[in-house]
């Protein structure tokens, strides 16, 4: 290749460099030109990244911890876990989803399809108290019982009421504007997208056929910037479902395009300082 | 010059027509000096080295014609032609750094070889080092280190490409900048929490398709064509209604990637010879390795059919394309479409005896059975081999005809 073509060539290869940041950097300045959403979650919801013990990666982020109301299991403390096969998940509501008959069959060997949707997560809403009273009543149910231990009954009741988490996923769409539309007005509604493939376990019943499990969170976690990251570093990696009170509130904002960023992040301890970023 | 030159010194030498030749040799052999120094016309480092070669081929057949007392040259005509070619080779080598005997081809390999590892070491590094410190930094900063990183990275390469005549060097800086940009947008997603999307393969695509023809680099010309595969593959998965990271799941989606990516191996490229073997090679893996996985892996597969049939299908696929390549290859003489279809139908059938026969048979049966297909493909392949002869020595008769109609109507 010649001189001159060989010269314009870089120029090409260093504007689509440029062109692409430029078109990133004005998506997330449309992003944030509106808040459409602003939530405080705390460490229930919000697990600081299993990353972060790792000390060749400086980065913090916080994965998001939600559950619902499951069909697998018969006792309430397992009921919203890591199953995520919503009730609500139903054969019905896969078909919506854009799933065919077909693809929600098991025909005992096909692999199935994923396909990405938008999920509806509530947070501290109807759906976390039906599973806190669901877990009273357990308890209820339990306490006296010969083969129950009390102490064990209480750490479950003490975890529903104060260390799980309180963001349900409670609904999901094909397109954005249906779940809009239907919880218009609600604030403590997350839209995000998410996973969803049919589960094909064989079902106890036959309502149970054709249901669909949700299998991650397109964006599983949020990115703490710096210096807000800083806040956290003094705080121990806990795991998933810790017995624990939350040690953090964080400020979530969802912008125009339903991008997440974190805006503050508050220690709860009352000796701890706070920080604050935008 | 030259070609007229090396075709009448070729003729006329190996023809052994003697001293009456001998005034004709001398002047086109001065004709040859004259413009010695002029090698504008080769044009890429491949045409050099061809040349180069060329000469020390050249050079090997004159010493066995001497030995077996069929040509001798005096000792001027001697003299000039080596002055010619040390001339020739210096320019060649000062413009475009080719090995000029064997031991500088072996360093040479030795050298693409330390290279690679140097490229890989240096991405691993860069990878590393951001992910190390970049909690350290604010956004603004994160964001101005990924978006200066490839183009600094590219002003390198740029700068390599004109002070270094080997390339391997721009090729680094090549590859580090396709990793630095692929470094830049994934970071920037993570930063700003962007939901992943398949467009940057094609992006990232782009800028190592680019390099690779900026650098003539064949790793970059793979890492382009590996990219574009996966963002064929992830949208062609998207219009089936799937989910775009599912791609990996289902092989089939990898099949118009790999027709696109093998057609491009039928174009040769005025300086990128060289290019069309690899788009010829990644084609075929992009095509074969997926029909390998869905002959025993019906799971993924779209057709609606029971596992057996699917399976069943592949395999014969499997089996009749990899033939098809090797037959192609034989016809257009491209060593690598009669390697990777050997390979694969290698792989086929032994995975098919694997399947059919290792439970069955005692240990020593089933490499009795392995030794005969074997020895069977070798029969095959020798008889592939002379048709491949035959052919080849029929073209050989066709050309002097060829050379001297164009005489005639030139």
């Amino acid at each position: 290749m010649d001189r001159s073509k060989s010269a314009k060539l870089m120029i090409l290869l260093m504007a689509l460099v440029v062109l692409v940041n430029a078109w990133i950097f004005i998506d997330i300045a449309v992003n944030k030109s509106s808040v459409d959403g602003r939530y405080v979650l705390s460490e229930r919801e919000l697990q600081i990244s299993y990353d972060y013990n790792n000390l060749e990666n400086s980065g913090v982020s916080l994965r998001i911890k939600y559950r619902a109301h499951a069909v697998d299991q018969d006792e309430p403390r397992f009921h919203y876990g890591f199953s995520k096969r919503p009730v609500w998940l139903d054969r019905e509501k896969m078909l919506a989803l854009g799933f065919t008959e077909q693809e929600l069959i098991d025909d005992g060997f096909r692999l199935a399809d994923k396909k990405e949707v938008f999920i509806a997560l509530e947070l501290n809403g109807d759906a976390y108290q039906t599973s806190l009273q669901n877990m009273r009543k357990w308890y209820a149910k339990h306490l006296g019982k010969p083969e129950s231990k009390e102490s064990e009954l209480k750490k479950q009741l003490a975890h529903e009421e104060d260390f799980a988490s309180r963001l349900f996923a409670i609904d999901a769409a094909a397109e954005l504007d249906e779940l809009t539309t239907r919880y218009q007005g609600s604030s403590n509604i997350l839209f995000v997208k998410g996973i969803v493939r049919a589960s094909r376990y064989p079902g106890k019943a036959s309502e149970d056929i054709g249901r669909g499990r949700i299998e991650s969170l397109s964006l599983p976690s949020i990115h703490v910037p710096y210096p807000l990251n800083e806040t956290l570093k003094s705080l121990d990696f806990r795991s998933y479902n810790d017995f624990q009170p939350s040690r953090f509130d964080v400020d979530v904002n969802f912008g125009k395009k339903m991008i997440p960023w974190i805006s503050d992040i508050t220690l709860t301890n009352k000796t701890a300082s706070s920080n604050t970023h935008n | 010059m030259s070609e007229h030159t090396r075709d009448s010194l070729s003729k006329s030498s190996l023809s052994g027509e003697g001293s009456s030749k001998d005034k004709h040799v001398t002047d086109n052999l001065a004709n040859g000096i004259q413009s010695v120094n002029n090698v504008n016309h080769i044009e890429s480092k491949q045409q050099a080295q061809a040349r180069a070669n060329q000469i020390q081929a050249f050079n090997l057949e004159l010493q066995q014609l001497h030995i077996d007392n069929v040509l001798t040259l005096s000792n001027e005509q001697s003299l000039q032609i080596k002055d010619y070619h040390s001339t020739l080779l210096a320019s060649l080598s000062g413009a475009f750094d080719v090995d000029t005997n064997n031991t500088e081809k072996q360093l040479s390999h030795g050298l693409k070889i330390a290279a690679f590892f140097v490229a890989l070491g240096m991405a691993a590094s860069v990878f590393f080092m951001f992910y190390q410190f970049w909690g350290h930094f604010s956004p603004l900063a994160q964001s101005i280190v990924l978006l200066a990183s490839p183009l600094l990275m590219l002003l390198s390469c740029w700068i390599l490409l004109k002070k270094d005549a080997s390339g391997y060097y721009a090729k680094i800086a090549g590859f580090l900048s396709l990793v630095c940009f692929i470094l830049n947008l994934s970071m920037l997603g993570e930063i700003y929490n962007i939901t992943p999307s398949p467009d940057a393969f094609l992006i990232w695509s782009l800028m190592s398709l680019g390099l690779a023809y900026l650098t003539r680099s064949r790793l970059l010309l793979a890492s382009a064509i590996m990219l574009f595969a996966g963002f064929l593959s992830a949208r062609i998965g998207v219009w089936f209604g799937l989910y775009w990271m599912s791609f990996g799941e289902r092989p089939e989606t990898f099949f118009i990637p790999a027709v696109i990516v093998f057609s491009l191996g039928h174009l040769s490229v005025k300086h990128y010879e060289n290019f069309a073997a690899v788009y010829r090679i990644f084609g075929a893996l992009l095509l074969l390795l997926p029909i390998l996985v869905l002959s025993h892996w019906a799971r993924g597969s779209y057709i609606n059919l029971d596992r057996e049939v699917i399976e069943g299908i592949y395999q014969v696929m499997g089996f009749a394309l990899s033939a098809a390549l090797i037959a192609l290859g034989v016809r257009r003489n491209w060593n690598d479409a009669i390697n990777t279809g050997t390979v694969f139908f290698t792989l086929f059938l032994y995975t098919k005896m694997f399947d059919w026969f290792w439970e069955w048979f005692p240990k020593y049966l089933f490499f009795l059975v392995i030794a005969l297909m074997s020895l069977l493909m070798l029969m095959v392949f020798k008889r592939i081999r002379g048709t491949s002869k035959l052919i080849q020595k029929q073209r050989n008769k066709a050309q002097p005809d060829e050379i001297q109609r164009e005489a005639t109507n030139g």
